[in-house]
C-alpha cells in the first residue's frame, strides 16, 4: 500500500476523488485499464477453453499436427516478447523518474520488438501458406503428398515433401499430418528425407494449404495466434504515439504506465499460448 | 470543482505523488528467460503422459505469469481494489477450466490412437458391417 503525505492543507485539485472514495490513492485511469485487462483475460480464457475442448476431443490429432509448427521460431518470439515487456517496464520506470532519454530508448526498443514479433509471425504464416496436402492420381493408384509448394503454374506444381500411397478404404485430407506422412513414407523409421515431386494439376483430386480449414488444430492455432497478433498490432499504436511524444519532450508518465500494463498482459497471454500451441 | 483551479498540463502527474518502487527488472527478465528455456527443454524430453506434459507446461507458465503480474505490472505495490479486479477474472479462468474437466475426462478411448488409423479402422468396420468391399 502506498501512503499519502499529510500536508495538513489539501488544495482543490488534490482533494479526495469523489468516484473512488476518501483517500484512495489509485488513479481512476489505472482502475479503468485494470478493468479492461480483466475483460481481456476473460476473453482469452474463452478461446483457450474452446482449445481445451477441441484438444480433448482429438488428442492424437493435436499431438501430431503441432509438429508442423516451428518451435525455434516460436521460442525466438517468446524471448522477443519477454524482452519487449522488460524494456516497457524500464520505460515506465524511466518516465516516472522523468528521464526523457531513457524513456525514448526503452519505448523505441519495445516498438521494434513488437515489429520483430509480427515479422516472425508473418514468416510463420507464410510457411503455412505454402504448405500443401495434395491427393493426386497416377494411373489407377491414388497418392497423398504433403510438403511445401514454392513453384506452381496452371499445369503443374512442384512439391517438396513426402509421398504416400493411399491404400486404406478411406483417406481424410483433414486428418493427415506431415509428421504421420513422414513416418509412413519412411516405413516406420522416423527420418524420411523429403523429395521433390512434380504433380500434374489435372490429376489432382484434392488439395489444400494449411489454413484454418485444415483441421481443428489449425483452426485454434489461427484464431488464438491471430487474435493475439492483433493485440500486438493494437498495442504498437499507443507505444508509437507515446514514443513520438516522449521524443518531442512530453514524457506522459501515466499514459506510458497504462500502455505498459496492457503490453505486459499481451506478453502474459503469449506465455500461456506458446507452450499450449507449440510445445505440448 | 472549478476547472480553472486545475493545472492544464499533465494534471495527473502533479496531483499524484509517485512512490518509488525498487524492482530488480534485470533479475526478473533473466528469471523469465530461464523459465522459457526450461519450458522448451521439457518439450524435448520424452514424457509419455499427456496430462503430465500439460500440467508441467501450465505450472511453469503460471510461475512466469506470477512474475510478470507481481513485478512488471507492479501488482505488489497496488491497493486492494486492483487486487480484487485482478483476482476475480483469474478465479473465473480457473472456474472455466475446472468446468471443462468432464469433457476432457470423457474422451473416447479410440481417439487416443493414430488419427488416420482410427479413421481407416472406423470406416473399415463400417464397410464390413454393411458388407461392402473397401475400395482400393
Amino acid at each position: 500500500m502506498s501512503t499519502i503525505v499529510d500536508h495538513g492543507y489539501i488544495p482543490e485539485e488534490h482533494a479526495p476523488d469523489p468516484v473512488i472514495g476518501h483517500g484512495d490513492p489509485t488513479p481512476p485511469g489505472k482502475i479503468a485499464i485494470w478493468l479492461f485487462l480483466a475483460s481481456e483475460i476473460m476473453f482469452f480464457i474463452g478461446l483457450l477453453g474452446s482449445y481445451i475442448i477441441l484438444r480433448s476431443g482429438q488428442p492424437k490429432l493435436f499431438a501430431d499436427q503441432h509438429e508442423v509448427l516451428s518451435k525455434p521460431l516460436a521460442a525466438l518470439n517468446t524471448i522477443v516478447l519477454i524482452f519487449s515487456s522488460f524494456t516497457m517496464a524500464l520505460a515506465v520506470d524511466a518516465a516516472h523518474k522523468r528521464n526523457q532519454k531513457k524513456t525514448v530508448i526503452c519505448l523505441l526498443l519495445t516498438f521494434l520488438c513488437a515489429g520483430g514479433f509480427m515479422c516472425v509471425k508473418a514468416i510463420e504464416y507464410n510457411d503455412k501458406y505454402h504448405h500443401y496436402t495434395v491427393v493426386a492420381f497416377e494411373g489407377d493408384k491414388a497418392y497423398a503428398y504433403d510438403g511445401h509448394v514454392h513453384e506452381q503454374d496452371d499445369k503443374e506444381m512442384t512439391l517438396d515433401g513426402y509421398k504416400m500411397e493411399i491404400t486404406g478404404p478411406s483417406f481424410n485430407i483433414h486428418l493427415i499430418s506431415e509428421h504421420e506422412m513422414k513416418i509412413m513414407a519412411g516405413e516406420g523409421k522416423e527420418e524420411a528425407t523429403p523429395h521433390e515431386y512434380k504433380i500434374e494439376k489435372s490429376k489432382i483430386s484434392q488439395s489444400m494449404w494449411y489454413g484454418p480449414w485444415k483441421n481443428n488444430f489449425f483452426a485454434s492455432y489461427y484464431v488464438i495466434t491471430g487474435v493475439h497478433g492483433l493485440h500486438i498490432l493494437c498495442g504498437m499504436i499507443p507505444i508509437f504515439i507515446l514514443l513520438c511524444q516522449a521524443a518531442r519532450g512530453r514524457v506522459m508518465g501515466p499514459a506510458i504506465e497504462y500502455t505498459g500494463l496492457y503490453w505486459h498482459l499481451v506478453d502474459l497471454i503469449w506465455i500461456f499460448v506458446f507452450p499450449l500451441l507449440y510445445l505440448i | 470543482m472549478s476547472t480553472a483551479a486545475r493545472i492544464p498540463e499533465e494534471p495527473h502527474d502533479v496531483t499524484r505523488p509517485h512512490v518509488e518502487h525498487k524492482v530488480n527488472y534485470i533479475g526478473i527478465f533473466v528469471t523469465l528467460l530461464g523459465l522459457t528455456v526450461v519450458t522448451v527443454a521439457i518439450a524435448f524430453v520424452n514424457i509419455q503422459s499427456e496430462l503430465a506434459k500439460v500440467l508441467i507446461a501450465l505450472l511453469i507458465a503460471s510461475i512466469k505469469a506470477w512474475f510478470v503480474l507481481t513485478y512488471f505490472m507492479h501488482l505488489k505495490f497496488e491497493g486492494k481494489l486492483i487486487y480484487v479486479i485482478t483476482i476475480i477474472p483469474c478465479l473465473l479462468c480457473v472456474l472455466v477450466v475446472v468446468s471443462l474437466i468432464p469433457d476432457v475426462v470423457m474422451t473416447l478411448p479410440t481417439m487416443k490412437t493414430s488419427s488416420l488409423k482410427v479413421f481407416n479402422d472406423v470406416v473399415g468396420t463400417f464397410h464390413k458391417s454393411i458388407n461392402v468391399a473397401p475400395q482400393e
